[in-house]
């Protein structure tokens, strides 16, 4: 994709990088509130919107959650529709977020300290 | 019909299928059954239906293209390695007990060979290096004793110092066959 005059494609890029390295964490994030469908999740992430842009990318990244042992599921009856996949934190999940939640305003108070004048 | 028979979203998943290609089937099944779950439960939760609602739920779902590459890029890239090339490792490894006691010419360079290709391999913990490593060096540091240390006073007898060396040449096999487990825990 070229970049055009407005710059914006190159925001769109490191948006995206910065979502590839932060939105795994939200999830955990979320799910520390308790389990969460699939669709229930997205509905949270989309309530700020530079978190999701295309919502099925979100099932990939919950399958390697659940591969490495983050996250949980379990299928769950709906009274209404079809049953539901249920994403859980594990132990290794909290603790995931744990040492995220510490490591994070290290960061983001590093990359604010470069980037305003 | 089932919403997932809808021809809009047959071919989606279809289109998602072909892009998926590359990953495992249990990965992508794993896959195609998420999306097909998000598109029945959005609809039955939005109550919607027909051509345009089905479109909708699916353009906000993405281009397939894009999930795909997600996926995709989430497949580690397993290191390669060959299964030849592991038990033929295993095989210098278990010769290397006779091979030093009984033609140190041969064993010595076969010895040291055994354990560069061991430290090389990929597919190892350290651990398990250092482990077999340490089982290939008894056979040689026995053959020394035997030599350095005046006859009779290390004198098993021969009742003793059969087993003692038959312990000592199989100890590297028994190292190879460790190593060809923790090999297999860890792929």
């Amino acid at each position: 994709m070229e970049p055009d005059i407005a710059g914006k494609p190159v925001a769109g890029k490191a948006e995206s990088q910065l979502r590839k390295g932060v939105l795994e964490y939200c999830v955990l994030a979320i799910l520390r509130e308790g389990p969460r469908y699939g669709v229930e999740l997205l509905e949270t992430l989309g309530a700020v919107n530079v978190m999701v842009t295309s919502q099925g990318t979100i099932y990939p990244l919950l399958s390697r959650l659940r591969r490495d042992g983050l996250v949980e599921t379990r299928w769950q009856e709906s009274p209404s529709g079809p049953p539901r996949r249920y994403y859980e934190l594990t132990p290794s999940g909290h603790a995931a977020l744990k040492e995220f939640t510490a490591v994070w305003p290290h960061f983001r108070d590093a990359v604010d300290h470069f980037i305003t004048d | 019909m089932t919403i997932t028979e809808h021809p809009l979203v047959e071919s989606y998943l279809a289109a998602v299928a072909r892009e998926t290609a590359g990953l495992s089937p249990e990965r992508r099944n794993e896959l195609l059954a998420d999306l097909e779950e998000h598109i029945a439960v959005t609809l039955a939760e939005e109550s919607a239906s027909g051509d345009d609602g089905i479109r909708t739920v699916l353009t906000r779902l993405g281009d397939p293209r894009t999930i795909a590459a997600t996926a995709l890029g989430d497949e580690l890239p397993t290191p390669q390695v060959s299964r030849g090339r592991t038990l033929a490792l295993l095989g210098l490894l278990a010769v290397t007990g006779p091979l030093t006691i009984f033609g140190p010419l041969l064993g010595g360079p076969a010895l040291i060979g055994a354990i560069w290709w061991l430290w090389a391999a990929p597919q190892w913990r350290n651990r398990d290096k250092a482990i077999a490593t340490a089982a290939a060096l008894v056979p040689p540091l026995f053959a020394v004793s035997q030599w350095v240390v005046p006859a009779g006073t290390l004198n098993f007898g021969l009742g003793a110092f059969i087993p003692v060396l038959l312990a000592v040449l199989l100890l590297p096999a028994a190292a190879g066959v460790h190593l060809l487990r923790s090999a297999r825990r860890l792929s």
